[in-house]
């Protein structure tokens, strides 16, 4: 029996790991601050003389990877104040019951009680004095406040427009955005929600600057996703026919040796 | 295999809601403080295979770690309160609220409902009431020899009658507030009713506590923007589309798998 065949099988089985991927990102298409994943393949050399029956394989398995991209999606205007995108690296930072998280979907809103959360109830994290760095706690907007704003560098505002008073203005914290770098420390957990994966240092203040009624799209490329979807169903097709191949081989081979005998 | 079918149709039936939110919109173009709603979705959980930052056998960390995702979901249609275009009616029950709050209506059933659709009419005994006959909360009334009816922007009702040539004050109308408008139900004929998330409402004169004033003469039309929709629907139209062509990858992909 030849060994190929089974390289040609791993090549087949990554070409469908590659349509997972592809599917799950034209899916989350309007999933705001969504970004897409992009695999690659390693080839790894089965180890040789190991395990193996023969010590002389040139035996390739295809490896897949499977890394987040970080490119910026587009800016939607939405008008709406709560709407929140960010410019440049960065994440906000939101308290859930498993511990802080992060994530690139600006879409706000306010609670019963006035706390900013995101739509699964998550309370939006900020740095109260207004300064990066201490203790993030949630943003409460007191009920006479009639408008927020949110200046680039995150901090956020409450506007009271009382009768014939003056607008008043008072400061409600600064939200706590923090930076990744390249973003590989980040690991997805569904929901628009990033965690932090084991190892990954502490965050850093970001210098993102936040644009208010504004939603990032996700960063999906149309053109690409059906690029890929084309590439892994013809590659998955080619691998088919080495398999095919092999299978006419060993058929023969069988048959030879058996008229032989 | 099965996966990619399963995510793909997760994108295919989002797309799906967001175009009955979008059709809906459209359809209330032209209705009275109508407010938009906009379908808000979410990647699904993630299935990991290799955690980043693990382990590989020869002691050194995978920079990068194997998670498939396995689609995405709608997770709240949410009515945008914005401002909607004013028209100018020069009908004097036509009452439109610039600046956020709500009408206050009494349903039937008793209970108090919100809406932003101020085209008020009279019943028999000269309540002012909605199109649907739900009269204001608290009541209104206008003496059936009323020659003119004038609302002031903090909501002073004010009456010119035959009977009567000094005008004369009938009440105020109170508009009602919720510290998350987005949290209340839509409860169909342009009304609203509170939720846990919309928090309890907080009633106010027109022009205090932050809600808005009474514009008299105006109707507040929806704030559905058309160009808007119409790219939001192409732009749905085509991610369903692409949803499809991974549905038809897989499909042939299975086909030529069992097919020999």
């Amino acid at each position: 029996m030849s060994d190929g065949i089974y390289s040609a099988l791993s090549g087949a089985v990554a070409q469908q790991r590659s349509l997972d991927v592809v599917a799950n990102n034209v899916a989350n298409a309007n999933t705001a601050g969504f970004r897409a994943d992009r695999i690659s393949f390693r080839e790894a050399l089965a180890k040789a003389g190991t395990q193996g029956p023969a010590p002389d394989g040139l035996r390739f398995v295809s490896v897949p990877q499977i890394r987040t991209t970080q490119l910026e999606g587009s800016l939607r205007e939405t008008g709406n104040p709560l709407d929140m995108a960010l410019q440049g690296e960065g994440w906000f930072s939101v308290s859930t019951p498993g511990g802080e998280r992060y994530t690139r979907a600006g879409n706000f809103v306010k609670d019963g009680m006035g706390v900013l959360r995101t739509r699964d109830g998550h309370a939006l994290l900020a740095w109260p004095e207004g300064e990066a760095g201490g203790k993030a706690v949630e943003i409460r907007v007191p009920a006479e406040v009639s408008s927020i704003r949110v200046d680039p560098d995150g901090s956020l505002y409450g506007r009271s427009e009382n009768g014939m008073n003056p607008v008043l203005e008072m400061p409600l914290g600064r939200l706590k955005i923090v930076s990744f770098g390249d973003g590989r420390g980040l690991e997805k957990q569904g929901a628009n929600l990033f965690k932090a994966a084991a190892n990954t240092p502490a965050p850093a203040a970001s210098n993102a600057q936040v644009s208010q009624g504004y939603l990032e799209s996700g960063n999906i490329n149309a053109i690409e996703g059906m690029n890929e979807l084309i590439t892994a169903s013809r590659s998955f097709d080619a691998f088919q026919k080495v398999i095919e191949a092999f299978k006419h081989i060993d058929e023969r081979t069988a048959r030879d040796l058996a008229s032989r005998g | 295999m099965l996966r990619a079918l399963n995510t793909a149709a997760t994108g295919m039936v989002a797309q799906q809601t967001r175009i009955d939110t979008i059709s809906n919109n459209m359809a209330n173009v032209n209705t009275t403080g109508f407010r938009r709603a906009r379908a808000e979705f979410q990647d699904l959980i993630y299935q990991t295979v290799k955690a980043p930052g693990g382990q590989t056998a020869e002691g050194v960390t995978l920079p990068t770690g194997m998670q498939l995702g396995q689609g995405t979901r709608t997770v709240a249609t949410v009515h945008m309160h914005s401002q909607g275009t004013m028209q100018q009616t020069e009908n004097s029950l036509d009452l439109a609220i610039e600046g956020s709050g709500f009408f206050q209506v009494r349903r039937p059933s008793g209970e108090i409902a919100y809406t932003r659709s101020g085209n008020l009419k009279t019943d028999p005994e000269g309540r002012l009431v909605t199109v649907d006959g739900f009269p204001l909360d608290p009541d209104i009334v206008l003496p059936q020899d009323a020659t003119s009816v004038t609302i002031s922007a903090d909501g002073l009702v004010q009456v010119v009658s035959a009977s009567q040539s000094t005008p004369q004050e009938l009440g105020q109308i109170q508009l009602a507030n919720f510290v998350n408008p987005a949290g209340l139900q839509a409860v169909g004929r342009s009304l609203y009713i509170p939720t846990a998330a919309s928090g309890e409402a907080l009633i106010a004169n027109p022009g205090q506590d932050g809600v808005g004033t009474i514009a008299q003469g105006f109707l507040e039309g929806s704030n559905v923007e058309v160009v808007n929709e119409m790219i939001d629907l192409i732009t749905s139209q085509r991610a369903y589309d692409i949803n499809q062509r991974v549905i038809e990858a897989s499909d042939e992909m299975l086909r030529r798998t069992t097919q020999r």
